[in-house]
């Protein structure tokens, strides 16, 4: 119940409308299921995986792991579960003859892609609409917002603010604020997204943080069930700072991409109010 | 009484019959959560069969020990609210929602406040203004007297954050009243 003596009142005309409400007889459901379930032949369900799709997905990453195993120039390692509570990185790297350094630069070009997805809005929209309080630097306003809460059809799903610091078209940073977003990062075998990017572990106001930085990477939006969005994959070929935070409204995840070094990201970052 | 634990593990094993009379345990609640929410009679025993039937095929994904109301009711809820949100494309049902679910019974009395049957019919408006998630909120916390950890687990959200989206939602549904529903305007005034 929630707290305020506001909506007691309110609160209370809910439940008794509730109770009054007439509802239709309710169908003979159990019947219905077991027939349909007959007719169909259902598998079992506790073989059901076997003929999922997030089986399929699973069965070829583990395959592709083994092969790029057998190839003695790559030596891959399949590293996963890196992540921090919203991020899952599933990541196939080369193991370094060297150690490089933690903030080397983006490869080939570094550079931040302009944000090209939807929903411009003001500053002031974004704030208004967003359940979770946003973020901002304090001598610095964001040149373009994007306010998205839609990608899923519906306004109950999770939302997310995307800033865009200097030049839109060249952008000295990008900040995504994301409540109850997952992401995902992919770095595949393909030679144009990513298989040599590093990943170390820092800090944003003594909350762990991960930084990303080498080869571009590819990034992955994830449903609340955990499968990409279509259309929301962005390529990512600059450094990229992630961090999260919990307040009354739940998690929020961060996302800092730009072309400084690490202590400049995170400058950046733990100045934000 | 057969345990529910036994009834979903035969189920898991492919157990048809136990399914079912684990179904007949809560069709009614799954056919009415769903009914809130698409307002319509058909949609609402369409999407409750299509989730029980999920469910079973999502059955192996379950997990053993975990109450498995909220687990079916967070499958019908969001299968009702994807047909909602294709009808709500195609016609406004605001007022065939209050049609239906008129209610019939004589005066209520809370807190010596008295809702009358037109005040409850006029209220069951007003929530239809609300958003599709927003009046499945209510639904299931208000209508159906779910506890917020259920609410929480049939939406798939923290419970932390029903708490907040219904504070929300109740602000948001007092600022209808006062726009609209001069009548009602005593339920969101203090004292």
């Amino acid at each position: 119940m929630v707290d305020q003596r506001d909506f007691e009142k309110l609160e209370n005309a809910l439940i008794e409308t509730g109770r009054s409400i007439q509802y239709p007889p309710t169908p003979r459901l159990a019947g219905n299921v077991r027939q349909r379930l007959q007719t169909d032949r259902a598998a079992p369900p506790a073989r059901s995986i076997f003929r999922s799709r997030r089986f399929v997905i699973g069965l070829a990453a583990i395959l592709l792991a083994i092969a790029l195993l057998l190839i003695p120039q790559t030596r891959e390692v399949i590293a996963q579960l890196l992540g921090l509570r919203t991020i899952r990185i599933i990541e196939t790297t080369p193991t370094p003859s060297t150690s490089p350094a933690p903030t080397m630069s983006p490869a080939p070009t570094p550079g931040v892609a302009p944000f090209r997805q939807c929903c411009p809005a003001t500053l002031a929209e974004a704030q208004q609409r967003a359940d979770f309080k946003l973020l901002l630097p304090p001598t610095e306003a964001p040149t373009q917002v994007f306010f998205q809460d839609q990608v899923f059809g519906r306004g109950s799903e999770p939302q997310q603010v995307v800033m865009i610091f200097g030049e839109p078209d060249r952008p000295r940073f990008v900040l995504y604020q994301a409540h109850f977003w997952l992401y995902e990062k992919l770095l595949t075998a393909d030679s144009r997204v990513g298989r040599g990017t590093l990943i170390t572990e820092t800090q944003v106001s003594g909350q762990r943080a991960l930084w990303l930085t080498g080869e571009p990477h590819l990034l992955v939006t994830l449903d609340r069930n955990g499968e990409p969005v279509i259309g929301w994959e962005r390529p990512v070929n600059a450094n990229t700072l992630i961090w999260e935070t919990r307040d009354s409204s739940g998690e929020v995840t961060y996302r800092l991409e730009t072309t400084l070094g690490l202590a400049d990201a995170i400058e950046f970052a733990e100045a934000l109010r | 009484m057969v345990e529910e634990a036994d009834l979903i593990a035969r189920a898991k094993n492919g157990d048809i019959q136990a399914y079912e009379k684990l179904v007949e345990r809560h069709e009614t609640l799954a056919f009415r959560t769903a009914y809130l929410i698409t307002r319509d009679e058909h949609e609402a025993a369409d999407a409750a069969q299509e989730g029980l039937v999920r469910a079973y095929r999502a059955l192996g994904t379950f997990r053993p020990g975990a109450p498995f109301r909220p687990w079916l009711l967070r499958i019908v809820t969001n299968l009702a609210l994807n047909r909602l949100q294709a009808r709500r494309r195609r016609t406004n049902m605001t007022e065939r929602y209050t049609r239906q679910v008129i209610v019939e019974t004589g005066p209520l009395s809370i807190d010596g406040l008295v809702i009358q049957r037109d005040q409850r019919r006029r209220l069951l408006q007003a929530v239809g203004q609300l958003q599709p998630d927003q009046q499945a909120l209510i639904s299931l916390r208000y209508f159906l007297e779910l506890p917020e950890a259920e609410v929480a687990a049939a939406l798939g959200i923290p419970i932390g954050t029903v708490k907040s989206r219904l504070h929300r939602t109740l602000a948001r549904l007092r600022q209808i009243i006062q726009a609209d529903y001069p009548d009602l305007i005593e339920l969101v005034t203090h004292g």
